[in-house]
C-alpha cells in the first residue's frame, strides 16, 4: 500500500496548481500557469511555476547573462575562439584582472582588464537587483527578510573581494580573476604574499563559521529525518504546535549532548553561523594588505601562533657580500 | 552483481577518485620540528631510476708533459693543460654530449663540433659554444661552491647524452593578435608543464632567472604592517609561485623540502636547502646572462642537418637557457649526487682564470681628462658588478672581463690619482663591513696594479656601509649600496661612476 514518506515522497499529491497569494496593485503578473513534473517531485516539489520575475528579475538575468558572457567571450577568445580549445582548457582559461601599473583606473583598455572591470560590473548590478528582488518578494508575502540579509552577508565577501578591498589598495590587480584554477591559484597566492592567511584571526573566524554550518546542517537535517515518520517535516506547525516528533528530536540531543535547541532557535544558529562565514570572511580580506601585511608576523607579535624553535639556516641575502 | 554490491562498490571507491593524486604507497618523512609540517612525502612507485652514468673514456692521464697550447693550435681555453688531459676531456665529452650511437658520421663525436681536415678551425659554431660551455662549467665548479659543493657539475650533468640539454627555456612568445583579447592568455591560465600545469605565469624565467643581478623573490612582507616599501602585488606572488612549481617539479620535492608551513617567508625556520636553492636561483641567473645570452649571435635558429628537434632558438631569437630542471632532471640532486670530478680535473679549473697577465694597462694617455676618465669609469660600470664570492674578497672569474676593462681605461688615466673605493649595505656588523669594503677595494687595487697601471696612482679605501646611495633599506637599496667605485682626480665620492 502506498505510504506518505518524505523521503523519496512515494505518493505526490497532486491538484490544481498553487498559484499564489493575490499580488499588490502594480506588481506584475506571474508567469506561466505551473505545471507538474514527476521528477522534480522526487526530491522537492512537483509543482514547477507559475514564477515572479517583475522588473527587477528580469534585469538581473540581463545583466548577469552580459557578465557572463563577458567572461565566457573573453576565455574563448583568449584559445584563439577555437571551441575544442575552450572545452579542453576550460578549466585553466580566466577573465584577469588590470595589471598593477593601471592602479584602481576605472579606464583600463578592454584587452588588458577593462573587460573585467566591466564583468565585474555588470556582476555586481546582478546581484544588488536580485537582491533587491529577494527583500521585495520577502515582503510582498508578508515574511520576515532574513534571506535578503543572509545574501547580503554574501554579497559583502564578494564586494570586499572584488572592489572594497581593491579600492583600499588602490589597485584593480589585488582583485580575483574569474575563472575556475584561476581564482584558487589567486587564492593560493594572496595567502603566500600576505604571510599566510592562516593567522588571520577572521579567517579563522570564518572557517569556525563555516565548518559550524556544515555540521549544524547535518545534525538538524539528520534530525528532522529522523522524526520525520512523526510529522517532524512540518517544522512550523511543530514551532506553534509541539507534537511527539519535536518531543523525540528534543529528547534525542538531551539525552546525547546535555541540551538542545528548540524546533525554532535552530534555525537561529544555522542562519547566523552562516551570516557570520561571509561576515567574518569579508572583514578578514579587507584588513589584509590595508592593515596587515604578513600575518604570520602579526600573529607572532600578538601571541596567537606559537614559535617553533629556529633550524638555524640564516638568509643569505643578509651575510657580507651577498649578491656580491 | 546485485545492485547492493554495485552501490557498495561505489562508496567505496569513491575516496579514490576524490584523491586527485598518484594512487600507491607513499612514504612520508619528517625533516624537521613537529607541527612546521617539514615533511617529504615519496612517491614509492614513482622514484625515478638512477640513470646511468657514462664509465671514464679510459684511465685519467696525469698533467705532466707537453701542453695543450703548444701541440694544437688555437687552443684558448685549455691551453695551460697537458696535451693527455686535453684528449682525455674531449674524449668524454663525446660521450657525454654527442655519442656515436644511432647518430650520422657528421652529427656524432668529434665531427659534431670540428671539421675533420682542420681541426684547430672555428668554422662550426658548435666549437665556439662548447669552449664557451667549458669555461662555464669550470667558472661553476670553481665559483659557486654555494650551490653545486664538491659534487660539481660536468656537460654530462646536463646534456646526458643529448647535443641540446632535454630540460632547457627560452622567453615565451606572447600569443595572439597584439592589443586584443584573441589568443592573450595574459602570460598564463594554460596547462603548461614549465609549471607543472598550474594555471600561474608559466615563464617565470625571463623574470627571475635571466638577469644578472637577481632578485630575491621576497613578496611576503617583513613587516607586521604595510609599509611603502613593500609594494608587492598578488600577480607578482603568483610568478614567484610559479617559478617555485618548476622548482618543486624540477627537483621532484614538494614545498616543504625547504620551507615549513608557518611562514614561507621565515628563513629561521627554513630546512638547509632552502640556503643552497637560493644560491642555485642565482648561479643559473648569472650563468644565463653570462654563458648562455651571449651566445646569441653564435647560435644558428636551425641546426642544419640535426638530428631530431633542429631548434636553437626560441621563438624570440633567444637561445636556449637553463633552469633548474636542465641539471637536476627530476632529482633533488642531479645524478643522486654522484660526482664526477675524480674524473675529470680539467672541468674543476682555478678560481681565478687568467693565470699569467696577459693583457696589460695601455700608457698614459695624454689627451685623458679627469671628466673624462671619470666618463670612461662610469660607463664600464654602468649596471655592471665586480663580484667577489660571499663574505669574502676574492673576485670572481666571472668579473675578469669587466675588470680587464677598467684596467684599460685605468691604463689611459694613470697620470691622474684614482681612488679604488669599497662600500657595503647596512645589513650585519658595521666593523665587519668596513674591513669587507677595504679588502675588496684593495683586491681590486692589486688586480689593476698586477697588469700595470702604476701602483703610486691608486688608493684604495673602505667606507663600510658609511656613505649609501640609497637608504630605504630594501634588498633593491641594498644591492646598490654594495659597490665599488673609482673616482679619478680624488674627487670626493658622488658624481663619480659607481659600479654595483
Amino acid at each position: 500500500m502506498a505510504t506518505y514518506q518524505n523521503i523519496f515522497t512515494q505518493v505526490q499529491v497532486r491538484g490544481a496548481p498553487e498559484m499564489g497569494v493575490p499580488l499588490p496593485a502594480g506588481d506584475s503578473p506571474r508567469v506561466g500557469k505551473g505545471s507538474f513534473n514527476y521528477w522534480m517531485g522526487k526530491f522537492g516539489n512537483a509543482q514547477i511555476g507559475p514564477i515572479y520575475l517583475g522588473k527587477l528579475g528580469v534585469m538581473a538575468l540581463v545583466f548577469g547573462f552580459i557578465a557572463f558572457e563577458i567572461i565566457g567571450l573573453n576565455m574563448l577568445a583568449s584559445v584563439g575562439w577555437n571551441p575544442i580549445q575552450f572545452v579542453r582548457q576550460l578549466f585553466w582559461l580566466a577573465l584577469e584582472t588590470p595589471d598593477p601599473k593601471y592602479g584602481f583606473s576605472p579606464f583600463v583598455p578592454l584587452a588588458e582588464g577593462g573587460w573585467w572591470i566591466l564583468a565585474g560590473a555588470f556582476l555586481t548590478l546582478s546581484l544588488l537587483l536580485w537582491w533587491t528582488r529577494t527583500y521585495r518578494r520577502a515582503k510582498a508575502l508578508g515574511m520576515g527578510t532574513h534571506v535578503a540579509w543572509a545574501f547580503a552577508s554574501a554579497i559583502w565577501l564578494f564586494l570586499v573581494l572584488g572592489f572594497i578591498r581593491p579600492m583600499l589598495m588602490g589597485s584593480w590587480a589585488e582583485a580575483v580573476p574569474f575563472g575556475i584554477f584561476p581564482h584558487l591559484d589567486w587564492t593560493a597566492a594572496f595567502s603566500i604574499r600576505y604571510g599566510n592567511l592562516f593567522y588571520n584571526p577572521f579567517h579563522a573566524l570564518s572557517i569556525v563559521f563555516l565548518y559550524g554550518s556544515t555540521l549544524l546542517f547535518a545534525m538538524h537535517g539528520a534530525t528532522i529525518l529522523a522524526v520525520g515518520r512523526y510529522g517532524g517535516e512540518r517544522e512550523i506547525e511543530q514551532i506553534t504546535d509541539r507534537g511527539t516528533a519535536s518531543e523525540r528530536a528534543a529528547l534525542f540531543w538531551r539525552w546525547t549532548m546535555g541540551f538542545n535547541a528548540t524546533m525554532e532557535s535552530i534555525h537561529r544558529w544555522a542562519w547566523w553561523f552562516a551570516v557570520l562565514t561571509t561576515l567574518t570572511g569579508g572583514i578578514g580580506i579587507l584588513l589584509t594588505g590595508t592593515v596587515v601585511d604578513n600575518w604570520y608576523l602579526w600573529a607572532q607579535q600578538h601571541h596567537f601562533a606559537p614559535s617553533y624553535p629556529p633550524t638555524g639556516v640564516v638568509d643569505p641575502a643578509t651575510l657580507p657580500g651577498a649578491a656580491q | 552483481m546485485s545492485q547492493t554490491r554495485l552501490l557498495a562498490l561505489a562508496a567505496v571507491s569513491l575516496p579514490l577518485v576524490l584523491g586527485a593524486c598518484e594512487l600507491g604507497p607513499k612514504t612520508k618523512s619528517q625533516m624537521g620540528f613537529r607541527g612546521t609540517g617539514i615533511n617529504q612525502i615519496g612517491d614509492k612507485d614513482n622514484v625515478l631510476a638512477q640513470v646511468p652514468i657514462p664509465a671514464n673514456a679510459y684511465e685519467t692521464p696525469d698533467d705532466s708533459g707537453p701542453r695543450a697550447g703548444a701541440t694544437y693550435q688555437n687552443v684558448k681555453v685549455l691551453a695551460g693543460v697537458s696535451t693527455e688531459r686535453f684528449n682525455h676531456l674531449m674524449a668524454n665529452m663525446n660521450n657525454w654530449v654527442v655519442p656515436a650511437a644511432g647518430l650520422p658520421e657528421s652529427e656524432a663525436g668529434c665531427n659534431y663540433c670540428h671539421n675533420p681536415n682542420n681541426m684547430a678551425s672555428d668554422e662550426k659554431y658548435t666549437k665556439v659554444v662548447a669552449r664557451r660551455m667549458i669555461q662555464m662549467t669550470q667558472n661553476i665548479n670553481a665559483n659557486w661552491g654555494d650551490h653545486v659543493k664538491q659534487t660539481g657539475v660536468t656537460c654530462w650533468t646536463c646534456h646526458r647524452g643529448n647535443a641540446v640539454p632535454n630540460y632547457r627555456w627560452v622567453a615565451a612568445a606572447p600569443g595572439g593578435i597584439a592589443g586584443t583579447i584573441t589568443g592573450n592568455k595574459r602570460g598564463q591560465n594554460t596547462p603548461d608543464p614549465a609549471v607543472a600545469y598550474a594555471s600561474l605565469p608559466y615563464d617565470p624565467f625571463s623574470s627571475y632567472l635571466k638577469d644578472d643581478g637577481v632578485n630575491n623573490i621576497r613578496v611576503a612582507a617583513s613587516d607586521a604592517h604595510p609599509s611603502p616599501n613593500h609594494v608587492v602585488s598578488v600577480k607578482e606572488a603568483e610568478k614567484t609561485y610559479g617559478l617555485m612549481m618548476h622548482l618543486s617539479k624540477g627537483l621532484g620535492v614538494n614545498c616543504t623540502y625547504c620551507h615549513n608551513t608557518a611562514s614561507f617567508r621565515a628563513w629561521n625556520m627554513s630546512s638547509p636547502q632552502r640556503a643552497t636553492a637560493w644560491y642555485g636561483l642565482r648561479m643559473v641567473a648569472k650563468t644565463n646572462a653570462e654563458y648562455m645570452t651571449p651566445l646569441a649571435n653564435v647560435f644558428p635558429a636551425v641546426h642544419v642537418g640535426a638530428v631530431g628537434p633542429a631548434e636553437r632558438k626560441g621563438p624570440l631569437g633567444d637561445v636556449y637557457k637553463i633552469n633548474c630542471a636542465t641539471c637536476h632532471n627530476g632529482l633533488n640532486k642531479p645524478m643522486n649526487g654522484v660526482s664526477m670530478r675524480a674524473d675529470n680535473p680539467t672541468l674543476w679549473g682555478a678560481a681565478l682564470v687568467p693565470a699569467a697577465a696577459t693583457l696589460m694597462a695601455p700608457k698614459a694617455d695624454p689627451n685623458a681628462t679627469a671628466a673624462s676618465c671619470d666618463a670612461d669609469f662610469a660607463k664600464a660600470l654602468a649596471g655592471k658588478t665586480i663580484e667577489f664570492d660571499t663574505g669574502a674578497a676574492t673576485i670572481r672569474s666571472t668579473s675578469a672581463p669587466l675588470l680587464d676593462g677598467l684596467v684599460q681605461i685605468a691604463g689611459r688615466c694613470s697620470a691622474f690619482k684614482m681612488s679604488v673605493e669599497g662600500h657595503t649595505d647596512a645589513t650585519g656588523n658595521a666593523a665587519a663591513n668596513q674591513r669587507l669594503s677595504q679588502l675588496r677595494a684593495a683586491a681590486v687595487d692589486k688586480y689593476l696594479s698586477e697588469r700595470g697601471v702604476a701602483a703610486a696612482q691608486l688608493v684604495a679605501t673602505g667606507y663600510g656601509q658609511t656613505r649609501p646611495l640609497d637608504t630605504s633599506g630594501t634588498p633593491a637599496g641594498n644591492q646598490r649600496n654594495r659597490r665599488i667605485e673609482i673616482n679619478v682626480g680624488a674627487t670626493p665620492a658622488g658624481g663619480a661612476a659607481s659600479g654595483r
